[in-house]
């Protein structure tokens, strides 16, 4: 192995060392307080659901639901140990790596050796990577460590990644045997179509709000009575002005909206009929909500029933577990890409810039604005956009950036390293 | 042609560093490069390992050209920076091993990997050796060296590897004088070995008794390349009249009525002067003078410096040139 290589990764062994364990030992910690939060999940709902938790968690950036499960409660607790410590650090030491020599004066020595501009910088990169898989590789088996230790005392939850279009195909093609065992309720169907509600909303926020509608506004008019779907259509038939108001829909009159009110209403009936018939039910509604329904069917104790009833297809184990894996292993892999990112902008921001004693400050300043814009960027559809000017939006576990955008970025980082060799090999690297 | 510098020129925002420098080493030289701090003589040197990147110009040493072959030159040169910054946590036992590794590879690339072992082994051997004889501890961290210590470092860095050309800057600053009779005897070792030697300073003691050629730096160039006897050989002479009490400031006046004298210096009855003019012009004016005694002597190298750079006005340039 080239010596210079290993002389460069010698650099990191006792920083990025104890960085690691550090780390790790802080997941495990972490990680220690899940069975006692998930007994207590559903008070603390409660009070995380208050305005101002809200929006503090909207801050940080954490996604309080998912915390139910064990996956979740990982990536809620640990993404800022493993994320935003693991960026800090490491564009601190992407910077380091080429701005300490010359602040130093050690490259008078090392560039005096037979070895080009252009290998050292490889060199270096390469070792400020060896580190960061160091670090990938410890985190990520605590991680997985902290996940078997309390992997027993959590609830099985669906794993999406089981559910084959082929298993859905099979379950829906049961529909007449599974649905009466499911034994479904008028509150099963309230909870299925509020979520569905939440969901368009959700989905597009963006389009409400280019709009000009104001989708908080209409929610906190309808407010408790999205739980009684029909007594809130006949409450807006009843007195439509104030609803007409809040969804300030142009080119509509009151008349039309009231219409649509009715005819959403009649809609909503048939769908309640469709719902309770086993000929109908999953047909229709298992491919808008899957998970709905499999955690029904978990709830309801029928999960091996229904694996028996299709033959295996099925696995209880397989299909609700505590954790997965694989899912792990990718949430872990995107959080180390964000910190691989803000690594490599450290390094080559200190490589491209002229004032390298400030290049390690600036790449560490550097790393708390892209969270900060990351954050920002959360804050409403209208300013999601900003995701793309934040490393930290790239990499994002809930919604990570399209192959198409994934590979612009790389295009981006290629061409800027190359500029930065360039610079390299040309700048003055002694005082 | 050992070390050939054509019209190097580099800048640091408005201040000159060194401006059209052109320099020719022959092989097996011990070239003296001497001029005052400022003069541009770490610049050059600098621009020479490729540390810094000349706005213009080229060199080459033994024929390896800078745009081309970078890496060969380094391999082909030690070097001792003016002050000698390593890792301060590792010892030099750490920095030497790294040292021969890396122009170890570099030989392997080229002459395969037994002439890389061997080197390997003849570098090893020849670092203890230096060690030894510069009674330096390759064992302590480079930081609790004291600054003498560091030097000594940097001296068994830049010849560990017996390189045909060796790049000296100030190379003596912080080495007790029997350190620096040491390093003076391994220079005359490398030299009589063959060795191109480029030796930056500006004790002038030191060059005179070491280089056999001297090139002068001012301004950020090359004002003279000459042997040292080369320099003697010329009019410039160290004159010192002795006068009769009652005529000293006569006596003065008519040296400096002469306009062939320069570092004029008057202590009592005895005057100094560089005299660089026709041998006839000065026994004429010891005729005027008749001073009571009088020595006519070859001039020293620090003569000859000064002799060129004797105009004050020149002299406040340097350093800060724009």
């Amino acid at each position: 192995m080239n010596r210079l290589y290993r002389f460069e990764c010698g650099k990191y062994a006792k920083s990025i060392g104890l960085v690691s364990i550090i780390t790790a030992l802080m997941i495990i910690f972490s990680m220690s307080f899940y069975p006692a939060i998930s007994d207590y999940m559903s008070t603390l709902t409660t009070f995380f659901e208050t305005g101002a938790m809200q929006q503090v968690f909207k801050i940080f950036n954490l996604n309080v639901g998912a915390m139910t499960s064990l996956i979740g409660f990982y990536t809620t607790y640990c993404t800022m140990w493993v994320t935003l410590i693991g960026s800090v650090i490491f564009g601190f030491y992407g910077a380091k790596a080429i701005a300490a020599e010359q602040i130093e004066g050690t490259y008078e020595f090392v560039l005096s050796l037979p070895v080009s501009r252009r290998k050292l910088w490889l060199i270096k990169w390469s070792a400020l990577m060896t580190a960061l898989s160091f670090y990938a590789v410890v985190v990520g088996g605590s991680g997985l460590i902290a996940l078997a230790i309390y992997g027993s005392e959590s609830n099985a939850v669906l794993q999406q990644d089981a559910l084959t279009p082929a298993l859905k195909a099979s379950i829906i093609a049961e529909q007449a045997a599974i649905v009466p065992m499911m034994a479904l309720t008028e509150d099963d169907f309230q909870t299925f179509t509020q979520g569905l509600i939440m969901a368009q909303f959700n989905t597009s926020g963006a389009e409400l709000d280019e709009a000009g509608i104001d989708v908080n506004r209409i929610l906190s008019l309808i407010g408790d009575d999205l739980e009684d779907p029909l007594m809130l259509f006949d409450k807006m038939l009843a007195n439509p002005e104030p609803y007409f108001e809040a969804f300030q829909l142009e080119n509509v009159s009151l008349d039309e909206f009231v219409e649509g009110i009715q005819s959403e209403k009649a809609s909503y009936l048939t769908m309640h009929d469709a719902f309770f018939d086993p000929m109908q039910s999953l047909s229709s509604f298992f491919e808008m909500s899957p998970a709905f329904f499999l955690n029904l069917m978990q709830a309801r104790g029928i999960v091996e029933d229904v694996d028996h009833l299709l033959s295996g297809d099925v696995s209880a184990a397989k299909l609700f577990a505590p954790y997965s894996v694989k899912d792990f292993l990718k949430r872990h892999g995107l959080m180390i890409l964000t910190v691989w990112l803000n690594a490599t902008l450290g390094f080559l921001l200190a490589t491209l810039v002229k004032w390298r004693d400030s290049a390690m400050h600036l790449a560490v300043g550097g790393v708390f604005v892209m969270y900060f814009l990351n954050n920002v960027s959360q804050m409403m559809p209208s300013t999601n956009w900003i995701r793309w000017l934040s490393t930290f939006g790239y990499f994002d576990l809930e919604k990570p950036a399209s192959g198409g955008v994934s590979a612009v970025l790389c295009m981006g980082l290629i061409a800027l390293s190359m500029l930065a060799i360039r610079q390299f090999e040309r700048a003055d690297l002694v005082r | 042609m050992s070390i050939e510098v054509r019209e190097l020129t580099k800048k640091y925002g408005e201040i000159i560093g060194v401006e059209q420098l052109s320099l020719n080493v022959g092989i097996g030289q011990f070239q003296g490069f001497i001029g005052p701090n400022g003069a541009g003589k770490s610049t050059t040197i600098r621009c020479l390992m490729g540390l810094l990147t000349p706005d213009s110009g080229t060199f080459s040493i033994l024929g390896f050209d800078d745009k081309k072959a970078m890496a060969s030159i380094k391999a082909s040169v030690g070097y001792l920076p003016s002050e000698i910054r390593l890792y301060r946590k590792l010892s030099t036992q750490v920095h030497i091993a790294l040292a021969i590794a890396i122009r170890r590879d570099a030989i392997a690339s080229v002459q395969g990997k037994a002439a890389a072992a061997a080197f390997e082994k003849h570098a090893e051997q020849t670092a203890k050796t230096l060690s030894k004889r510069l009674s330096l501890d390759v064992q302590r961290p480079f930081g609790a060296l004291s600054f003498g210590n560091q030097k000594k470092a940097g001296i068994v860095l830049s010849m560990l590897h017996e390189p045909p050309v060796l790049i000296l800057d100030e190379p003596t600053g912080g080495l007790d004088p029997l350190v620096q009779e040491t390093f003076f005897e391994l220079l005359k070792e490398r030299h009589t070995a063959g060795t191109t030697i480029l030796y930056s300073s500006h004790i002038l003691s030191e060059v005179e008794r070491l280089c056999d050629k001297v090139a002068i730096v001012k301004s950020g160039n090359v004002i003279a390349n000459e042997a040292i006897e080369h320099f003697r050989q010329k009019r410039l002479k160290r004159v010192m009249l002795k006068c009769h009490e009652d005529r000293v400031a006569a006596c003065a006046a008519m040296v400096e009525q002469s306009g062939e004298a320069s570092r004029v210096q008057i202590d009592r009855n005895v005057i100094q002067m560089d005299w660089h003019g026709l041998p006839s012009k000065l026994t004429a004016l010891m005729t005027s003078i008749n001073p009571k005694d009088f020595t006519v002597t070859e001039p020293s190298l620090e003569s000859i410096f000064m002799h060129y750079y004797h105009d004050s006005a020149d002299d406040a340039e340097i350093g800060g040139r724009k």
